[in-house]
């Protein structure tokens, strides 16, 4: 995500200026967790995704994958673009990052 | 005063029978037929296409023999027709061109749409694509969640706007799904990402539309034309478009009420997304569930083309079909007051343009 250095809004995905203040120093910042408010599995074109919004501790909804339906509500680990139920063991480092191509 | 004369669309086909030149052309050729006028009466062009590349407006105007001194290229897919209607209209009432074509549309097939849904912008490339998402049916699952969860729908409430269009479009040639629909096969169909099913998703099909715009006193006139983009930054949830925002201003402008239209078409890419805009537009004033009813009943036309829901979605020109059925029913005489929508460009996690144009046959 990235994060207003002026104003401490969190925005996903990565913007060029505060959608929040307008101000254009923003700073990248790690997501840690959130809950999941819908879920949904993809079976066509592919087949048995689960993708679910989430609403990150920092404040933006944002869509990731999780490894099978959780219920509304569940809180969640975020690692890259996947989520997982808080209470399950940590797993390896997802290769994709959430943050992105971030802002330079 | 800016006037669309004519209104025209190609048959849509599941896949590709043409190059994206060669169906946009055709869009051009029936609508100039339709206007009586012949490609050297054009000064004006407007186009909209995920898949002219490398091709240009300027190589579309070139191709099609056109010489003309106002060109427009819009990228905003289901926005394109009416950005681009937005600009015309003015161009022709400031005396920059004296007859616009205006021309949406795409060859496109299964294969093709996946790469273009993968690549649609940067934040889909970088953070939907790899998940994988498999396109923007995942996505309006989970709003068509949020909506349910908002209204206190259920599938069936879709379902009866699904069938109301399917009825209409049943008496559309040109409409890929042709058959008529009924609830009982609705609620039967497995789904595709809950809880949309196939029938909640638009074919994809290949084809073009076009309208022709004009100086005159006769044909359909922009009363008024409101648009609003980005109105939020992607952390809503999807509900609400620009719409919404723009509709104050749209009836202002247009000097009628949401209670005088005639004939609709709002952008259905999603059942969903037809109540939200019809609401957005102040066509739900007693609330969503009985707007459900109204359309069901056919108390109020709603994409009587049977939508793109029935008749497909071909690429951009999904954002000029709604303007052509609405034209088209105009100059037939079939009403005097038409409200189209245009909504799309998903930028994330639901469509970052809306727009919306209140038109009147005249006299």
């Amino acid at each position: 995500v990235t994060v207003c250095r002026r104003c401490g809004a969190h925005s996903f995905p990565p913007r060029l200026a505060c959608p929040a203040c307008g101000s254009f120093e923003l700073a990248r910042a790690e997501p840690t967790g959130g809950v999941v408010e819908e879920v949904t599995t993809v079976r066509r074109p592919v087949d048995g995704v689960v993708l679910a919004s989430v609403r990150l501790d920092e404040g933006p909804r944002v869509v990731l994958r999780l490894d099978e339906p959780l219920p509304s509500g569940t809180p969640v680990r975020v690692e890259g673009l996947r989520a997982y139920a808080s209470s399950s063991a940590a797993r390896s480092s997802n290769s994709a990052s959430a943050s992105g191509d971030g802002n330079r | 005063v800016a006037a669309i004369v004519a209104a025209a669309e190609t048959p849509y086909t599941r896949e590709p029978d043409a190059t994206t030149p060669e169906v946009l052309a055709r869009a051009v050729r029936l609508a100039l037929a339709d206007a009586g006028l012949e490609p050297r009466d054009v000064d004006g062009l407007g186009v909209a296409s995920f898949t002219l590349a490398p091709d240009h407006a300027v190589d579309l105007a070139w191709r099609l023999g056109l010489h003309v001194r106002w060109l427009q290229d819009d990228p905003n897919g289901g926005a394109s027709a009416l950005n681009l209607l937005q600009h015309a209209r003015r161009a022709i009432d400031a005396g920059d061109a004296s007859t616009i074509v205006l021309v949406a549309g795409d060859a496109l097939g299964d294969a093709s749409v996946r790469d273009l849904v993968d690549a649609y912008n940067v934040a889909t490339r970088d953070h939907l694509a790899p998940l994988p998402f498999g396109g923007p049916n995942g996505l309006f699952a989970l709003l068509t969640q949020r909506h349910m969860a908002a209204h206190g729908l259920t599938r069936e409430d879709y379902g009866r706007v699904v069938v109301a269009q399917r009825a209409h479009g049943a008496r559309n040639p040109n409409a890929v799904r042709s058959r008529p629909l009924s609830l009982e096969e609705y609620l039967a169909e497995p789904p595709l990402a809950e809880p949309l099913t196939r029938f909640d998703c638009v074919p994809v099909v290949s084809g073009a539309d076009a309208v022709v715009v004009t100086g005159s006193d006769t044909g359909v006139s922009v009363r008024a034309l409101a648009a609003s983009y980005v109105p939020d930054d992607q952390s809503g949830d999807g509900l609400v478009t620009g719409l919404a925002e723009a509709a104050p201003r749209l009836w202002a402008e247009a000097g009628v009420a949401p209670g005088d239209v005639d004939v609709v078409s709002v952008y259905d890419d999603y059942p969903a997304m037809v109540l939200v805009q019809l609401a957005d537009l102040g066509l739900a004033p007693e609330g969503v569930r009985a707007l459900v009813e109204r359309i069901a009943s056919g108390a109020i036309r709603v994409n009587t083309s049977g939508g793109q829901l029935a008749a497909g979605q071909a690429g951009a020109a999904g954002g000029m079909h709604g303007l052509v059925e609405v034209s088209r029913r105009l100059l037939a005489g079939e009403g005097r007051i038409g409200l189209v929508s245009g909504y799309g460009m998903v930028l994330y996690r639901y469509g970052g343009c809306a727009n919306a144009a209140v038109l009147e046959r005249r006299p």
